[in-house]
Formats: structure tokens, C-alpha cells, sequence
């Protein structure tokens, strides 16, 4: 087969401020007529600019230089109305962010027939037909009202089936999407990625993957690009790349991904069973009701109920994760453990004691036993307060008694036991890097000495290899410290890794709770299958099982 | 610990790498040195009547240097006591509006709720209302004074101010610093003192800057029709006035006090928009890994 | 209907708001000192008569109020105090059609304008057009329309006599000139920069980029994608826009010596003459009322998350 892509020597610089960034450094590579191409890097690693080159799409301070041909045509150097005749008619692409990469001003139908209106002479009846074809055949229901609907009346997951839609108008030859699952939930990602890999088959396409996440490629690509800081690290067959890297880097981030690996059976298996002790929070039948604003003013009230009548306990010394995707209410419930939110009704004793029958002053002395860490590490320091004076607040408010010297040393020592050093007491949180911010926060959350650390979503927003430093670090405090933990996150690999228990959560419901291992390796209810076998794992030939398991089941 | 006031420093940083806004500062400073200190060094009072030089033109030698009007008063003099009212107007009647506007603004972010909902429909209903012609009705029935000026602009001026405090610290509310601050047992007026108050600053520095220009624009606008401040005293806005009726014959008395006028309208804005790029919290950018 | 429904439900929202400015007026007028309810002042005697009836003096003030809106319903503003012979009416009767002419005119100029340089300028950002834009717009938004009007007076009529200085001659285009352009001039300064950045916004989004990687060309993606988005700031802005106009168009008149109600308006501030601003105050209020309600519903029409809620 000839290649429908070749590139050499491909650069790219942006000029910013007099710089000049490099940003793509001398890329070749090629694609064939009917594969899936991987490529894979952290953030910074010029995947995306080396595709949006090649589209022509680069912003205006950035320049291509090298050479890309594709279907024997170079397209470096060309013009933009000749771009025009190949984006969206020979190469089709799709983005990360599909709540924003829709207009949502027009309706879909016009942003589709858009496409066909300047790629083909087809008739405006001919055009919406093929328009409702393209819709139904992603999966889009009800497409002639979808047709004259609005792109922010459907959720992530039929945006980004609109998008698939719309790039597959025109029949083109290549399908590039660029990152994209990363803005969604694992269940619908799963759905996606499957649809992508099924339109390849069923119209004959070649795609380009682009991706930070192992699973993804190894569930989806032929053959991988790894790259770093702009250079191509390496290249070959998936298979290949994951079972025998040649370069460091390759090795590196497979390493680091299979870290936490939900497959990797036998390194968790002998964790202590925590012997039933007292246990800290126990809710029961808790519920918490939002009022959503009314449509008109007769409308009956509409409600949201996002913690529905759970009952769950966290016992003395475990870590207790609680897992769900977004809308499952699983930070709401933190949020009433916390008392930072009002119960609807139900209860939840904290302690011993009922949150909904302790005035202020028991609520402060509950507190000081029990802390948080959020998950965005720039909101949840004072831009206006600076490390030190972020630390000293809750002693001030815990400990009033407390001498001047006394407070200078503990407010020290803790930051020493996040990894920083005092030289960070006199800055303001914008001074410091995501990582460092959330290590603030958890000495923050330490200063009291609580005995129960609530983590809501505490590493989601950081990238891969500084979450596995926070993980490490809460992992060490848990012991030296002897804290309960409860770990709220979507991330199932990091509860797998990090949590003695699980309780997975869907729409406000407990659906299933036990032991981490029984949940992961048997679960007993459908949705937490679904829900694991979802996650993409850094193994090609399992998810190529997986893959043959699902089409079949179908 | 040394106690560096971010948000003075960030203000700075971002005027600094603005050049007009940084131009703009820089003639206001002269600009208000000027007027405070211009008359001292002229011969001449602000109501005295040089009987031989009516609506003489600007000259150097006889020290009335930006000429004298239709009566014979000296412009200079005239033109930098105007300043002295239209920057005061700007400052005052700006101060009453942050006031009102911050407080009730940040009680209805901080209520949240009904209460909340219940204060925006008010300031809703009153952004609906043709304020100018209120304040001109003010005049007309209780009198030219000055500081029902100052009043009533500060009064009616404060609806925007309240809008934006109001958004802001429902968004400051929102976020998980004053969470955490909650679960480090802060009592709320600290929280409110400390964690709310602080990160207004920013918007509310922002709105001073802008909305001292509409309130000298509107104190000007009130004088100029005769509406505002009295004889002797004088503003721009009354000084413009008079000279557009001599325009034809002595156009100096025109030019001096629009240029005045333009000038510092055109500084203030340019200050604003600086500030409001380098402090507005929606274009705040961070360092990352 | 639902569209019609939400019209309706619009213009009952802005009944409560229309009722608080006639009631705020009204108690003004009421409250003030020497006002034309206070006869220790020597009124002629058919004047305070024709007051005591026109007013309902001898009324309790729920009354008077309630009469005063029924008047008000009917289109009946009261005598005039300055202007014997005429009504309140009458006079804003003679007097609304020039503003309204000279309003309307430089509500088109400034936003047929001011959109189209803003939207050149947005197109070609960091250009040297584009700066030079920005400052003039920082320019006519800074100089109001009092020092702009006598300035172009100043150079246009009186330097190079090309334009004549005042005076309405029936609306003649040439006397109409100067008195729109510099009515309209910081309106279309503030639109410009106002579409500007909008514009900038709009084409440095995600669907934008999405079009242009469909291959779409530039005027397609502009007219179908862009101005869409952009200009709904620019309509909600026309609000304010059109009580910046009214308010500009007091001095405007008064400048040019257009007999427009403006200039009724500063004549009766000046002399007192209660009903007669109190009826202006009230019948621009409501014009500005009714304009934003407009504005609003065209607003929710346009914007399909709006109509999404109704």
C-alpha cells in the first residue's frame, strides 16, 4: 500500500515575545491508506501542532517548514483556498473539546450542510439527507430533530458524535482526531473511541490518533508515535512499542502508566485487612436536594436530588475511595461530610457526633479532626494570602493559645514533610507550579493533626508524572500518620491503587461497596463492570480481546 | 515575614508593561500637580476683572497665558480651579459610588439566595430608569448645590459597580480556598475580611479607575447646561459652555478647558482599560510545571 | 405561542418598572421645595386653579397618584408652567419628531459605523489600522458630545464654512450634519471598540477553528459562523446606547439651537417649569423602558440558548 501521508523534515516555531519556540523538531513519519497512527506525548510535546501544521491550522504567530505529502500532494507551503479543497473534503478532523468546538449559536443542521454546501454540488434535499444519514449512522437519535436542534442541548458524548458526524460528511481520506476523549467520562470515551474504530472500518479511512493517555492508543492504534519536547522518540507497530521499547522515554512512560494499572493483579493482593474498628463517619439514608432554578415563573419546582439516601461508613485507619463519574454526587457527599453542605434529610455522624444536631462551636472541634484537599490546586489557596499565612490560619483558628515560635516551627516542619522548604513561606500561590500548590494544601490540611483526610479529587487536575509524586506523598502520610483517608475520584486506577475499600456511586446511589480487590476483579453489579472494563489499559492484546468481547456482545 | 502587597505589586506590573496606560498616569499626576498648585503662581484670582483685557488672547507677556474670557477673567486661573472641582466631583462622587456599590454588591454575593435574587431585580429596575434626567430633576427641585452633585452622581453611579462585586464574590464564594478556609474552622466574618474582601479589590480598583471618567463626564454634562456648579465656582463643563458660545471670536476660551477635559477623560479611560486587562480575574493566567 | 407567550410575559415584566419610575418622578416633584404644589409662591390665580384641577390637590395623595397615571394612561400630561398656552403634550408633541429624527439618524450612523470599523479592526488585529482604531475609539469615547459639537462648529463652520452652524431649517440634510455626527461619534467609538473585541473573541474560539478545518473559506466562515456571535453583545448594548443618545441629544439641541424636546427640556430645568420636565423625565423614561424591552426580546430571538429557556 503507498503511503496517504509522508512527512519529512517537518518543523514548527511560534514567535511569542521575541522567542522563538520550537516547537516540532525534524518529524518524519508516514501513514498507509487504511491504519490507525497513534501519537502519543505529555503535554508540551508538539502531537497536536504537528497535525494542526499539516491542516494548515498552526495560530498566526506560528510557522511550518519541511515537507508533508499527502495523497501525493505537499501540503506545506500551500495557500489557504488551496487548503480549503482538501480540510473537511479530504482530511477531516476532530477535537478535544466538543462543547466548544460545536457553534452553539447556529443549529447543527446548517454547521453540517455547511460542509457539504462547499465541498460537493449536491442539492440542498440531497445535502440534508446525507446530513440525517451521517447523524444516524454515529449513533444519533432521532436525528431530523437533532438536525434542527442545538449543539448544547445534547451532552459531551453526542457532541462528539455530532462532530464524528460532521468530519464524515464529506467521505474523506483521513480522519484525525485530537484528543478525542479527553473532556469525557470513561463509559461514554469507551463508546466514542469504539465508534471511531468502527467508522475506519466501515468507510475504509485512515486515522490519526492523537493522545496523552497509553490505554487509549493501545486499544485503538496500529502503529505509535512517541513524542517529547518536539522530537520523535520512536516509532513502530503498537504491539511492538508496548512489549519491547527501545527508548528510554517509551520505557518510561509505559512504566509509569503501569504503575497504577487496574490489571496488575498480584502487587496489591496482600494488603492488611483492617480489622473492624470504630468507625469515624457513618451516614444514613443521606439525601441532598438542590432547587433548580424555575423555566417560568408557574413552573412546578425542579429538583436535583445528587446524594440520594446513602448509608456508608469510614472505618479508623482505612482508605476509603469513592468512585463515580461526573454527576454521580460523589463530591456533594464529601461536601456533607465535611458539614459544608446542608442535608436534605437522613443523617451522618462524623465522629460520634450527628452533624445535624451540633451547633458551630461542636462542627469547629469535629473539624479539627478532620481535614480536606480539593482538587484544583490553584483555587484552593488564597491568591491574596501567602504560604505562610495560608498555613497559619487554621492554627489560629484551632489553636489561639498557640505561641508565635511554636507556630513559625509546626508551620515549618509541615511544609518540610510535603517536600518543600522554608524558602516557600513568603510566596503567593501564582508564584508556585500545580504540584507545589496542592503540597501546600495538604500541609494545610495537616496543620490541625487531624485524624481523617477527605481527598476530593485530589490529583485529577495535575498532570501524570506530578500525580504520582502527590500520590506517593498522601500514601506516606496515611502511614506515618496513622490518618483515615477517604479518596474521591474518577480515576480508577488511582483508587485501585491507593484504597483498601471501594464504594462506586452512579446518580446519587451507592451501587455497589467492599474491599478493593472484590470490586475490581469481582464486581457484582453490571455498571461497575462497565465501568472497569471501560478504562483503557496499556496493553494492546488485551484490549484487542476486550475490543472483540464488546463487538461480539453487540 | 515580609508582607508584599500582591495586589499593589501585580497592579504595577501590569501598568508597567502598558505604555499608554503608563503615559496616561504619568500627565494625570501633572495634571492634578498642575492644578493644585497653577494658581499660586499666577497674578491673577479666579473672579477678579482685568477691565482692559476682555476676551484678550493668550500671550505670555502680560501673564495671561491661556488668555482671559468675555468678562475679563483670567482663563488660566478660571480653567485650573475648574479642574480643582471637576477631578474633586471625579473622586468623591466615584468614592460614594464604590461604597454603595462594594457593600451592597457583596451582600447580595455573600446572601446568595432569595435575598439575592430580590437585590439584582432592584438594581435591575433601576438600570431601566433615565438617571441623568433624575439628577437633573434633583437639581431643578433641591438646588444647585455641589454636594448634592457629588451625591447624586455617586448615588445613581453605583448600579454597574454592585453588578460586578456582586458576580465576583459569588465566584470568590464559590471557590474551594473558602471551603478549606471553612473546614480550618474560620469563623465567617474572617472569612468574609480575609478571603472575599481581599480578591474584590482587584475589579473594585478597576471600576474606580473607570468610573471616575463618567462621573467628571457627567458633573461636566451637568454644568455645562447650567445645571451644575454656580458662579464664581466654576467646572470644565461650564468653562466649555461659555466658551462655545465665544467660540467664534475668541476660540481659546473654547479650546482650553475641552482639552482639559478630553485629556483627563482620555487618561482615566486608558488607565482602566490597563488595569482592567491586568486585573480582570477572567484574564489571570498562572505558572504551570 | 410560546414565542408569543414570551413576548407577552416580556411587556408585563416591564409593567412594575414603568410603574416605579412615574411613582419615583411623581414623589420628586412632591417632595421638592418650591415645588409646583407649594403655593406659598405667587402663582397666578388661573395658573394655581388650573393646577389644583390638573393635580387633584384636594385629593389624598393615593389619589393624586392614582389620577396622575390614569392622565398619563390617556396621553395627558398636564399644563405647562412656562409655556401657558400649551400643554405638557403639545410641547413634547412639536418637540419629539426632531429628536427622534436626529436620534434615530445618529443611532444608524454610530451603529452601521461603528460595527464596521470594529469589525475591520477585529479582522486585521495587531495591524497598524487596528491600533489606530483602538486610539481613535479611546478618542471618541473620551471627548463628549458637548466639546465634540462646538469643536466641529469650530472647524467646520466657522474654519472652513462648509456646514452651517445651527438652526433646524426643517431638517435640511446639511443643518442636520453636524448635529448627528457629533450625537453619533461617541456611540460609534464605544460600538467599534465593543464589536472589536467581540469579534476577536468569536475568532479565536474552538468552533471557529473547527469551520476553518472543514475547509470552509473566510467569508463563509465570517458570515455563517461569526457575526452571529459577535454582534450580540452590539445588540445588547443598543440599550444603553439609545439612553446615551437621548441624553447626548439635550445638548446636542441645545448647541445647534434644534427645536427638539431636549432643548424644551433644558429651557423648562432652567426655569423651573416642573410639569413640563417632570412630563419629559417621565415620557423619555418610558421611551428608554420600552426600547430595552425591545432590545431584550430581539435579544432572546436571536440567541437560541435564550429561546432555549423560555
Amino acid at each position: 500500500m503507498t503511503d496517504l501521508l509522508k512527512t519529512k523534515n517537518l518543523n514548527v516555531r511560534f514567535k511569542s515575545r521575541g522567542e522563538s519556540i520550537h516547537a516540532v523538531k525534524d518529524l518524519s513519519f508516514r501513514l498507509s491508506g487504511d491504519e490507525v497512527l497513534g501519537i502519543v506525548g505529555e503535554s508540551g510535546s508538539g502531537k497536536s501542532q504537528t497535525v494542526l501544521s499539516i491542516m494548515g491550522l498552526l495560530e498566526s504567530n506560528g510557522s511550518a517548514s519541511g515537507s508533508a505529502i499527502f495523497a501525493d500532494k505537499e501540503l506545506i507551503g500551500l495557500s489557504n483556498s488551496e487548503l480549503n479543497q482538501i480540510r473537511g473534503n479530504e482530511i477531516a478532523m476532530i477535537f478535544q473539546d466538543p462543547m466548544s468546538s460545536l457553534n452553539p449559536y447556529i443549529t447543527i443542521g446548517k454547521q453540517m450542510s455547511g460542509v457539504l454546501k462547499r465541498h460537493t454540488k449536491m442539492s440542498k434535499h440531497e445535502i440534508k439527507e446525507r446530513c440525517i444519514e451521517m447523524l444516524d449512522s454515529v449513533g444519533i437519535s432521532k436525528p431530523h430533530e437533532r438536525y434542527d436542534g442545538y449543539s448544547f442541548e445534547l451532552s459531551g458524548g453526542m457532541r462528539q458524535r455530532v462532530m464524528i458526524a460532521s468530519a464524515l460528511l464529506t467521505n474523506p481520506k483521513l480522519l484525525i482526531a485530537d484528543e478525542p476523549t479527553t473532556a469525557l467520562d470513561v463509559t461514554v470515551q469507551e463508546k466514542i473511541l469504539d465508534l471511531i474504530l468502527d467508522v475506519k472500518d466501515r468507510f475504509k479511512k485512515s486515522v490519526i490518533m492523537i493522545t496523552h493517555d497509553l490505554g487509549v492508543v493501545a486499544r485503538t492504534c496500529d502503529r505509535v508515535l512517541v513524542m517529547k519536547d518536539g522530537e520523535l522518540q520512536e516509532s513502530g507497530d503498537t504491539e511492538a512499542i508496548f512489549y519491547s521499547p527501545n527508548a528510554a522515554y517509551t520505557k518510561e512512560l509505559l512504566e509509569k502508566s503501569k504503575e497504577i494499572n487496574l490489571d496488575d493483579q498480584q502487587k496489591y493482593t496482600e494488603r492488611q485487612e483492617t480489622s473492624i474498628k470504630n468507625s469515624l463517619v457513618k451516614s444514613s439514608k443521606a439525601k441532598v436536594s438542590f432547587m433548580l432554578p424555575k423555566k417560568t415563573l408557574f413552573a412546578a419546582n425542579n429538583v436535583l436530588t445528587a446524594v440520594n439516601e446513602i448509608s456508608m461508613e469510614a472505618i479508623d485507619g482505612e482508605v476509603l475511595g469513592i468512585v463515580g463519574e461526573s454527576g454521580s454526587g460523589k463530591s456533594t457527599l464529601a461536601k456533607t461530610i465535611l458539614g459544608l453542605q446542608k442535608l436534605t434529610s437522613g443523617q451522618v455522624e462524623v465522629f460520634g457526633e450527628k452533624l445535624t444536631e451540633i451547633n458551630k462551636k461542636e462542627l469547629k472541634e469535629i473539624r479539627k479532626k478532620m481535614q480536606v484537599v480539593f482538587q484544583d490546586p490553584f483555587s484552593s489557596l488564597n491568591p491574596r494570602m501567602t504560604v505562610f499565612e495560608i498555613l497559619k490560619e487554621p492554627l489560629d483558628s484551632f489553636f489561639p493559645s498557640m505561641t508565635k515560635e511554636s507556630a513559625q516551627k509546626d508551620i515549618e516542619d509541615s511544609l518540610m514533610e510535603v517536600g518543600l522548604t522554608s524558602d516557600y513561606l513568603g510566596r503567593y500561590p501564582h508564584e508556585l507550579s500545580g504540584g507545589q500548590c496542592q503540597r501546600v494544601a495538604i500541609a494545610r490540611a495537616l496543620m490541625p493533626k487531624p485524624q481523617l483526610l477527605i481527598c476530593d479529587e485530589a490529583v485529577s487536575a495535575l498532570d501524570a508524572s506530578i500525580r504520582g509524586e502527590i500520590i506517593d506523598l498522601l500514601l506516606r502520610i496515611k502511614s506515618e500518620k496513622k490518618l483515615t483517608m477517604i479518596f474521591i475520584a474518577h480515576d480508577l486506577a488511582v483508587v485501585r491503587k491507593i484504597c483498601d475499600r471501594v464504594i462506586v456511586m452512579q446518580s446519587g446511589k451507592i451501587v455497589e461497596q467492599g474491599p478493593t480487590e472484590k470490586v475490581f476483579f469481582e464486581p457484582e453489579k453490571e455498571y461497575t463492570a462497565n465501568l472497569l472494563s471501560a478504562v483503557p489499559v496499556p496493553d494492546p492484546r488485551k484490549e484487542k480481546e476486550k475490543y472483540i468481547q464488546r463487538t461480539q456482545a453487540d | 515575614m515580609k508582607k508584599t502587597n500582591s495586589l499593589l505589586n501585580d497592579a504595577w506590573s501590569a501598568l508597567s508593561k502598558n505604555k499608554a496606560a503608563l503615559i496616561s498616569a504619568a500627565t494625570m499626576a501633572a495634571m492634578v500637580f498642575m492644578v493644585l498648585l497653577g494658581p499660586i503662581f499666577s497674578p491673577y484670582a479666579i473672579d477678579e476683572i482685568d477691565w482692559s483685557m476682555i476676551a484678550a488672547a493668550p500671550s505670555f507677556s502680560d501673564g495671561h497665558i491661556f488668555g482671559t474670557d468675555d468678562l475679563g477673567r483670567d482663563l488660566f486661573v478660571r480653567t485650573m480651579y475648574g479642574g480643582r472641582i471637576s477631578l474633586m466631583v471625579g473622586l468623591v462622587a466615584t468614592l460614594v459610588s464604590v461604597m454603595i456599590g462594594v457593600t451592597y454588591g457583596a451582600v447580595a454575593g455573600f446572601m446568595g439566595g432569595r435575598i439575592d435574587a430580590l437585590m439584582m431585580r432592584f438594581v435591575d429596575v433601576l438600570y431601566a430608569m433615565p438617571f441623568l434626567f433624575f439628577v437633573i430633576l434633583l437639581m431643578v427641585f433641591f438646588g444647585r448645590s455641589i454636594f448634592l452633585i457629588f451625591i447624586a452622581i455617586g448615588a445613581v453611579n453605583w448600579l454597574d459597580i454592585a453588578r460586578i462585586v456582586r458576580g465576583q464574590t459569588l465566584n470568590i464564594k464559590g471557590k474551594e480556598f473558602v471551603d478549606a478556609a471553612k473546614t480550618g474552622g474560620v469563623s465567617t466574618i474572617k472569612i468574609i475580611m480575609k478571603h472575599i474582601v481581599p480578591n474584590l479589590l482587584g475589579v473594585v480598583v478597576v471600576y474606580v479607575a473607570l468610573t471616575v471618567p463618567q462621573v467628571i463626564l457627567v458633573e461636566s454634562f451637568l454644568s455645562f447646561l447650567g445645571l451644575g456648579v454656580q458662579e464664581p465656582m466654576t467646572s470644565w463643563g461650564a468653562l466649555v459652555n461659555q466658551g462655545a458660545r465665544q467660540m467664534e471670536s475668541s476660540p481659546w476660551m473654547l479650546l482650553f478647558p475641552a482639552v482639559f477635559l478630553a485629556t483627563t477623560l482620555f487618561c482615566f479611560n486608558f488607565i482602566g482599560d490597563g488595569l482592567r486587562d491586568a486585573l480582570d480575574p477572567k484574564d489571570r493566567t498562572r505558572g504551570n510545571d | 405561542m410560546s414565542n408569543f407567550r414570551f413576548v407577552i410575559g416580556r411587556f408585563l415584566g416591564a409593567i412594575p418598572t414603568l410603574l416605579i419610575l412615574i411613582c419615583l418622578a411623581f414623589f420628586l416633584v412632591k417632595a421638592a421645595p418650591g415645588g409646583p404644589f407649594d403655593f406659598e409662591r405667587s402663582l397666578p390665580e388661573e395658573v394655581e386653579a388650573n393646577l389644583r384641577a390638573a393635580y387633584n390637590l384636594d385629593d389624598p395623595v393615593y389619589l393624586q397618584l392614582a389620577k396622575y397615571i390614569g392622565d398619563l394612561l390617556q396621553g395627558d400630561f398636564g399644563p405647562s408652567f412656562q409655556y401657558r398656552d400649551y400643554t405638557v403634550t403639545e410641547l413634547i408633541s412639536t418637540g419629539f419628531p426632531v429628536s427622534l429624527r436626529l436620534g434615530f439618524a445618529a443611532i444608524l450612523l454610530a451603529l452601521f459605523f461603528g460595527s464596521l470599523i470594529g469589525s475591520v479592526a477585529a479582522l486585521n488585529q495587531n495591524s497598524k489600522l487596528d491600533y489606530g482604531v483602538m486610539f481613535f475609539g479611546m478618542i471618541g469615547i473620551s471627548i463628549p458630545n458637548f466639546v465634540m459639537a462646538p469643536l466641529l462648529v469650530l472647524f467646520f463652520s466657522i474654519g472652513l464654512k462648509a456646514l452651517p452652524a445651527g438652526g433646524y431649517n426643517g431638517g435640511d440634510f446639511y443643518h442636520m450634519i453636524l448635529p448627528v455626527v457629533s450625537l453619533a461619534l461617541p456611540q460609534m467609538a464605544y460600538i467599534a471598540r465593543l464589536t472589536r473585541g467581540s469579534m476577536i473573541e468569536v475568532l479565536s474560539s474552538n468552533f471557529v477553528r473547527t469551520a476553518k478545518a472543514q475547509g470552509l473559506s473566510t467569508k463563509t466562515i465570517l458570515f455563517s459562523h461569526v457575526l452571529k456571535p459577535t454582534f450580540l453583545p452590539v445588540v445588547s448594548y443598543l440599550g444603553p446606547a439609545t439612553a446615551a443618545i437621548i441624553t447626548g441629544s439635550v445638548v446636542v439641541e441645545q448647541i445647534f439651537g434644534l427645536p427638539g424636546l431636549g432643548r424644551y427640556f433644558v429651557q423648562g430645568a432652567l426655569n423651573r417649569d416642573y410639569t413640563l420636565v417632570m412630563g419629559v423625565v417621565v415620557f423619555y423614561g418610558c421611551l428608554i423602558i420600552l426600547f430595552n424591552l425591545i432590545v431584550d426580546t430581539l435579544y432572546g430571538f436571536i440567541d437560541p440558548r435564550i429561546k432555549q429557556n423560555r
